[in-house]
C-alpha cells in the first residue's frame, strides 16, 4: 500500500480503492487547498489505476459550507474521470451534518470500501465493477445542498453564539478592551454596577483619570509586556464621586505588529466586598481588645451596618451585545465557574476555569456528575434539581461546600439558570459559580468575633452593675452614720444655746464640727477616687467656657480665701473647648483648695489663676506663695496619699483624682515649684476639642 | 390641732433620723407621720390620711425609695410632691431616674436648709 502526505491531504490506494483521506477540518481555511492537492493529484496519475474513490473522513471533525462545497467539487471531479466516489466512514456528528444538508443523496456514505469495489480483496477480478449507485448530480440539487449547508451553518452559529451570550449574561465582571496607551475602547455596561460612571461617559476617555495613582497601571502594563496575562490583579479605581474602588483584573495583553495596535483584553471584578469584610475584623478585633463599656450600642450598630451589606446582593446583568468571538473569550479568561448540566448532576459543559478549579481533565468532567464532589450534608442544598421545572423558578442561587482532590473543603456560590428550548421545553442547567471561602471565612470571623464583643459587653455590664450597687451601698454605710453625727450635734448645739452653756462648750463644738467635714471631705474624695479607678465613667463632651469656670471655682471658695485674706490675681483669656464641666470643676477645686491650704503663713497669701491658649490647647495655671515642694516632692504629689506632712488637713488623694480625670479627658497635668517654702505653680493643660 | 395643718409623711428606715425630722420640722405648724419603708408608707397613704408632702429616703430595706417612686406616681397616679433625702447626690440617681426635682435635702445640710425647704414646699 503505497501513502502519499501533501499538505492536509493523505492519499493511499488499499486494493483497489483510492483512499483520499481530509485531515482535521474541511472548511474556509483549507477547502482551497485540499481541493488545488486532490486536482494536481489527479493531474499527475492521470490515467488513475483504480475502481473507485473513497474520500476518508475519518479524521475529520469540523466542516463548514465552504468544506461542503469543496465536498461537491471534489465528487464531481472523480465522477468525470468516470469512477465510482463515495465519502468514507465520518464520524457519527459528521455524517449527521451531510444528512442534514442532503448531501448522502448525492454521494453514497459508506462504512467499508467494499460497498464500494466489492471485489476490492480480489486483487484478480476485472475493472471496474462497481456496484454502488452512482447518481448524477444536477446544478440544482448542487445549489439546494450548498443551501442547505450554508443555513445549517447559519443556524450552527446562532445556536453558538445564543449559548455564550447566555453564559455572558450571568457574568457579574466587567468586560473591556483599552489600548495600550490607555485609551477605552470597549467597556461593558455593568460598569456602572461597580462604579458611577455610565459605559458612554467611559468610551473613548484615558484610564489614567480612573487610577488612584498612575503608578499603578505602570506596574500592571508592565507585569503584562513581560507575562502576557494577569490574574487576579488588584488594583485601586477612582470612582466618578472620587471614591475609590478596590478591583481585580484578570487581562492579557493582545499583541499585534506594533505597540498602537496592541490592545489589553480583560475583565474586572469589584472586590470592595473582600475588603471591607478585611477592614470591618480588623476593627471589630481592636474594638474587643479595647473592651471599652458602654460603647455597646455604638459597635452593635456599626456590625449591623456590616452585616446588612453582606447580605446586599448583586444586582442582575444587563444585557451586553457583542460577536461570539468576543462572548466566547470572554469566557474562556473567565475566573468564575461555568458549567451545564442535566437535572441528574450529569455535566455536559465546563469552561477553563471550572476545570482548573478542580484540576481535571475536561474529558473526566463532561458525562459525569459533580455530585460526589459536593460535601455529603451539602448534598440537600441541591434540591432545586429534582423540583418540577417551572418557567417561574428560573434562576437560583445556592451555596454549598466542595471537597478537592487535595482533601480542601472549599465554598462555592452557583447561580443556577434553567434553560429551555423555543418551545419552551427545559432543556438542562446552566451554573456560573465562585469560590466564596475567603468572604465565608470573614464572614464567619466576624460573626463570632462580634459574638465574643457582645458577651463580653454584656460580663462587663454586670460586673459593672454589682461594682455600682457596692460603691452606693459602701457610700450610703460610711455617710450615714456622719449624717447622724451632724445632726445630733446640730439638736446638741441648740440644747447647749437653750440652757445657756454654748459658750462653755464653745470649742468642743467646733472641733467636732471641723472633723465631721474632714470626714465627709475624706469619704467623698475616696469613693470618688474609686469610681474614677473603677474606670467605666462616661465622660461628657460639651462646650466649656474655661475662663468661666476658673471663675465659678474661686466663687465656690470664696468663703475661704476671704478668710484667710488671700489676695486674689486672675488673668483669664476667654476660651471655649469641649470637654467635661463637672469633671474639670472637680480638677480646678481640688487644685484651689491645695493652694488654700498650703498658703503662706509667713508671707501674705496669693493665689493667681490664668487661663491662655498655647500652640492650639488651653492652659490653666493656679500658683501660690505657699509652702511649695521639695525638688524630691514634686512627683510624688499626684501619688495617692501623698501629704506634705501628716497633720496636713487633707486627704492626699485630691491631686491623684485631678490627674486621673484629667488624663482620661486627653489632657496633661504637672506641677512645678522652686523649692520648699517658694510656692507652687499647678499647670493643666487641655485640647481644644 | 388644726385641720388647716399639712400633713408630712417620713418615710425613712432609720428611727433616729425619724426622731431628728420630728424634732426639726415639729418647729413648723405641721403634722407628721412616719414610715420605715415604702410598704408600710402605702399602708398609711391607703389608709385614707390626707398627706400633702412626702420625705423619701432612697436606700432603705423591704421596698426601697425608687420602688416607691415608681409605684407611686404610675400605679396610684398620685402627684402628692416628694422630697428625695439621703446622704449624697448620687444615691438619689434611683430617683432622679423616675422624675426631676427641684429640691433634693442632702441629709448632712443640717435643720435649717430642710425647714427651708419643706416651708417653700408647702407654701408656709
Amino acid at each position: 500500500m503505497v501513502s502519499e502526505k501533501s499538505g492536509p491531504v493523505t492519499f493511499s490506494v488499499r486494493a483497489r480503492v483510492l483512499v483520499v483521506a481530509v485531515n482535521e477540518l474541511l472548511g474556509n481555511e483549507n477547502a482551497k487547498e485540499v481541493k488545488t492537492v486532490i486536482n494536481k493529484y489527479v493531474e499527475r496519475h492521470m490515467p488513475l489505476a483504480v475502481s473507485g474513490v473513497a474520500l476518508d473522513l475519518s479524521g475529520m471533525k469540523k466542516i463548514d459550507s465552504s468544506g461542503i462545497g469543496a465536498l461537491i467539487e471534489i465528487g464531481k471531479l472523480f465522477r468525470a474521470q468516470k469512477l465510482p466516489f463515495a465519502l468514507f466512514s465520518p464520524p457519527p456528528s459528521m455524517r449527521e451534518i451531510l444528512e442534514k444538508v442532503n448531501l448522502h443523496k448525492s454521494f453514497p456514505i459508506v462504512s467499508s470500501l467494499e460497498m464500494i469495489d466489492p471485489d476490492a480483496n480480489d486483487t484478480n477480478a476485472s475493472m471496474p465493477s462497481s456496484r454502488i449507485a452512482q447518481p448524477v448530480m444536477t446544478g440544482s440539487e448542487e445549489i439546494s445542498v450548498l443551501k442547505q449547508a450554508y443555513e445549517w451553518e447559519i443556524d450552527q452559529r446562532r445556536q453558538s453564539e445564543e449559548r455564550y451570550r447566555a453564559i455572558f449574561e450571568n457574568i457579574q465582571d466587567v468586560y473591556f478592551e483599552i489600548s495600550l496607551p490607555g485609551i477605552i475602547e470597549e467597556i461593558s455596561p455593568s460598569i456602572s454596577l461597580i462604579s458611577h460612571f455610565t459605559r458612554e461617559e467611559l468610551l473613548g476617555t484615558s484610564l489614567y483619570h480612573y487610577y488612584s495613582d498612575p503608578a499603578i497601571r505602570e506596574r500592571l502594563l508592565d507585569k503584562l509586556r513581560a507575562q502576557e496575562r494577569v490574574t487576579d490583579y488588584e488594583i485601586m479605581l477612582k470612582d466618578k464621586d472620587g471614591s475609590f474602588v478596590p478591583c481585580s483584573i484578570t487581562a492579557r495583553l493582545l499583541r499585534e505588529k506594533n505597540d498602537e495596535t496592541a490592545k489589553i483584553v480583560g475583565t474586572m471584578r469589584n472586590i470592595s466586598e473582600r475588603y471591607q469584610f478585611v477592614e470591618s475584623l480588623k476593627k471589630s478585633r481592636i474594638e474587643l481588645e479595647q473592651r471599652v463599656v458602654g460603647r455597646t450600642a455604638e459597635l452593635a450598630d456599626a456590625n449591623r451596618k456590616i452585616m446588612q451589606e453582606l447580605l446586599e446582593r448583586r444586582r442582575a446583568e444587563k444585557e451586553l451585545r457583542a460577536s461570539e468571538e468576543r462572548y466566547r473569550a470572554i469566557v474562556e479568561d473567565q475566573t468564575e465557574l461555568i458549567c451545564r448540566f442535566l437535572p441528574n448532576g450529569i455535566l455536559t459543559f465546563v469552561n477553563e476555569a471550572y476545570c482548573r478549579y478542580f484540576n481535571r481533565r475536561r474529558e473526566e468532567l463532561i458525562g459525569a456528575s459533580f455530585m460526589p464532589r459536593i460535601l455529603e450534608e451539602d448534598r440537600e442544598k441541591i434540591t432545586h434539581l429534582s423540583e418540577p421545572v417551572t418557567a417561574d423558578s428560573v434562576v437560583c442561587v445556592v451555596e454549598h461546600r466542595v471537597i478537592l482532590d487535595n482533601g480542601d473543603i472549599r465554598w462555592q456560590q452557583w447561580t443556577d439558570r434553567k434553560i429551555f428550548d423555543d418551545s419552551g421545553r427545559f432543556i438542562e442547567f446552566q451554573s456560573v459559580g465562585r469560590d466564596i471561602t475567603e468572604q465565608r471565612g470573614a464572614e464567619e470571623a466576624l460573626k463570632r468575633a462580634k459574638e465574643e464583643l457582645e458577651r463580653q459587653n454584656q460580663e462587663l455590664k454586670k460586673i459593672d452593675k454589682i461594682k455600682d450597687g457596692l460603691l452606693r451601698d459602701v457610700a450610703h454605710e460610711l455617710k450615714t452614720p456622719v449624717a447622724k453625727q451632724v445632726m445630733q450635734l446640730e439638736l446638741a448645739k441648740e440644747m447647749l444655746d437653750e440652757s445657756g452653756l454654748a459658750g462653755k462648750f464653745g470649742n468642743v463644738l467646733r472641733i467636732m464640727d471641723e472633723s465631721i467635714k474632714r470626714q465627709i471631705n475624706v469619704i467623698n474624695n475616696i469613693l470618688d477616687l474609686s469610681r474614677l479607678e473603677e474606670g467605666g465613667r462616661k465622660y461628657k463632651c460639651e462646650p466649656v467656657a474655661l475662663d468661666g469656670l476658673v471663675r465659678d471655682v474661686l466663687a465656690y471658695f470664696n468663703p475661704e480665701i476671704t478668710v484667710h485674706q488671700i489676695a486674689l490675681s486672675e488673668e483669664l483669656t476667654p476660651l471655649v473647648i469641649r470637654s467635661d464641666k463637672e469633671m474639670l470643676f472637680h480638677v480646678f477645686s481640688n487644685i484651689v483648695n491645695n493652694a488654700i491650704k498650703y498658703r503662706s503663713r509667713e508671707a501674705a497669701p496669693r493665689i493667681h489663676a490664668g487661663v491662655t491658649l498655647q500652640s492650639a490647647t488651653a492652659r490653666v495655671i493656679i500658683e501660690d506663695n505657699g509652702l511649695g515642694l521639695a525638688p524630691e516632692n514634686v512627683e510624688r504629689v499626684f501619688d495617692r496619699f501623698y501629704q506634705v506632712s501628716a497633720s496636713a488637713d487633707g486627704t492626699g488623694v485630691g491631686l491623684t483624682i485631678a490627674k486621673i480625670i484629667t488624663e482620661d479627658l486627653r489632657g496633661k497635668i504637672w506641677v512645678e515649684s522652686d523649692g520648699r517654702g517658694k510656692g507652687t505653680r499647678v499647670f493643666v493643660q487641655m485640647p481644644l476639642q | 390641732m388644726s385641720s388647716q395643718r399639712k400633713t408630712i409623711l417620713i418615710i425613712e428606715d432609720d428611727t433616729d433620723i425619724q426622731d431628728y425630722y420630728r424634732i426639726v420640722l415639729g418647729k413648723l405648724p405641721v403634722e407628721i407621720v412616719c414610715a420605715g419603708n415604702g410598704e408600710e408608707a402605702f399602708l398609711i397613704l391607703n389608709s385614707g390620711k390626707r398627706i400633702d408632702l412626702i420625705l423619701l429616703d432612697a436606700i432603705m430595706p423591704v421596698m426601697d425609695g425608687g420602688v416607691f417612686l415608681q409605684k407611686l406616681r404610675q400605679e396610684q397616679k398620685s402627684s402628692i410632691p416628694v422630697i428625695p433625702c439621703s446622704v449624697d447626690e448620687k444615691s438619689v440617681e434611683c430617683l432622679t431616674q423616675f422624675q426631676q426635682f427641684d429640691h433634693i435635702f442632702i441629709k448632712t445640710q443640717g435643720g435649717r436648709v430642710l425647714q427651708n425647704i419643706v416651708a417653700q414646699k408647702l407654701g408656709l
